[in-house]
């Protein structure tokens, strides 16, 4: 595992998996992958947190699960986004952009002491 | 809904769970095969790339223990799995088991017992109401050679024709015939009087009473309640009382400490056990939960026989001394309480100092 990978932050796994799932449905392992390869390998997923975030999820109403074929002809459980989970996806980013805008604004503050 | 449907949703529900629980198992096996097959791709041994698979993903235990807290609440698992553990811990070791369920069982059973005599000695003393107002009368010897003291005729008239008391009471013996105080040298019965108000204050329309319907007999009243007669004859046995009820007390401390020893070192001896299953992805939670378990058993079975015992012990305690009986459950509460309480202390307490430790150092130490 590289040194310069970061721990995701708590609370950011669920607005990932969501947003992932968006995409299309996935199992587990490959939801691991794919948020690893979309955050151009950042993000080190703890695998073990993730079928617990799945199942709270689940058991908010956001995601569903089915056990489906893979293409190698496994036998692998399915998550897929319900209508709930869109609208979560949507309402998450927002909350994301309200707060990455406010750490910009910190960041970036060129305006002097008022 | 009707306690039937319950039941039958609740195994309903276990079996669900069980299921449940498989399809994690499956899933987290898929999930150890894909990313051992990468690992293979990326040019590792398969061994290696097993192992490494199994430290990415973690403790397979803990994943599936925290997928079924995020599920809910399985309180029927929960009961089924502790009771037949504290029951499997039970058979291991029965020598603590006996030794515990029997300190648990005697203080709790013999202070029972002895509290309810005390109970009865010191703070029930007389089974009557307001013995305040209960005077004892007699009649002196002078005045009953003619009569028998405290006869039957005498309690007769004295109900019938006085208007002092508000209610009498005789008690045996007592004759139901006048007989000649010279033909025998026993002596008579009690003679019960019940008055309102102050018993010395009315002494003197008493004795009035008593020469206005028996001019030929010479009454005795002193205003003595019932309950200052009864303080004087219940002396000795109510300083037993207190000298037994202290003796308890001092013995169940003593048994209270014995018993913390006793299980507090057992506990201790489990810090390898729960120090591997802490290792293994139990959680600090469960492992307390699974001392208590077998402590909860210990405890109840104690109860139960010290209760046993209670019953037994006061059931002869009531033949010697009548009017006694088991029947005060804040007696009863303080003796449970306060053993129950020390043995679960005695649990939770090593549990928890063990669950806070660096546990695999805890192995090391051993």
């Amino acid at each position: 595992m590289g040194t310069d990978r970061t721990d995701v932050l708590q609370g950011t796994l669920e607005l990932l998996v969501l947003r992932t799932l968006a995409l299309e449905p996935m199992h587990g392992w490959g939801l691991a992958q794919r948020i690893e390869t979309m955050s151009g390998d950042v993000f080190a997923i703890q695998q073990g947190t993730l079928y617990p975030a799945l199942q709270r999820m689940k058991r908010k109403g956001w995601v569903d699960s089915e056990w489906r074929i893979t293409e190698n002809n496994r036998r692998a459980r399915y998550y897929f986004l319900t209508d709930a989970g869109r609208r979560q996806v949507a309402a998450e980013r927002e909350e994301w952009e309200r707060i990455v805008n406010a750490v910009n604004g910190v960041l970036n503050w060129a305006g002097g002491t008022r | 809904m009707n306690p039937l449907a319950r039941l039958v949703r609740l195994f309903r529900g276990r079996f669900r769970r069980r299921r449940e629980d498989d399809e994690t198992a499956e899933e987290l096996r898929f999930h150890l095969e894909m990313e051992a097959e990468k690992n293979v791709r990326g040019g590792m041994a398969p061994g290696e790339a097993r192992r490494r698979a199994r430290l990415r993903l973690g403790g397979l235990d803990a994943i599936r223990e925290a997928v079924q807290d995020a599920r809910g609440g399985r309180p029927l698992e929960d009961l089924i799995r502790d009771i037949g553990y504290a029951l499997r811990s039970a058979r291991r070791n029965p020598g603590f088991t006996v030794a515990a369920v029997v300190s648990l069982a005697i203080p709790i059973g013999f202070n029972a017992a002895i509290f309810t005599v005390v109970d009865s000695m010191l703070f029930h003393p007389l089974p009557v109401s307001r013995p305040a107002q209960l005077v004892d009368v007699y009649t002196s010897d002078r005045g009953a050679r003619s009569y028998w003291p405290n006869s039957y005729p005498d309690y007769v008239d004295l109900r019938a024709a006085n208007d002092v008391f508000t209610d009498t009471a005789a008690h045996a013996p007592m004759r139901t015939v006048h007989v000649a105080r010279s033909q025998t040298s026993l002596t008579g019965g009690v003679l019960l009087a019940r008055i309102e108000g102050d018993a010395a204050s009315a002494a003197a329309d008493i004795l009035r009473e008593f020469r206005r319907m028996e001019p030929d007999l010479f009454f005795f009243f002193q205003g003595d309640t019932l309950r200052e007669i009864a303080d004087v004859t219940m002396l000795p046995f109510r300083i037993a009382a207190s000298a037994s009820g202290a003796a308890g007390i001092v013995a169940m401390l003593l048994g209270a400490v014995g018993l913390y020893g006793l299980i507090a070192y057992v506990v201790a001896g489990r810090t390898r056990e729960l120090a591997i299953r802490s290792v293994l992805g139990a959680r600090a939670g469960s492992l307390l939960r699974l001392v208590l378990a077998s402590g909860a058993w210990v405890i109840v079975a104690g109860a139960g026989l010290g209760a046993v015992l209670a019953v037994l012990v006061t059931g002869l305690v009531s033949q010697l001394m009548p009017g006694i009986a088991l029947r005060d459950p804040v007696v009863w509460g303080i003796a449970l309480l306060l053993i129950a309480g020390v043995a679960a202390a005695a649990y939770a307490g090593p549990a928890r100092r063990i669950v806070r430790l660096d546990l695999p150092q805890a192995l090391h130490v051993e």
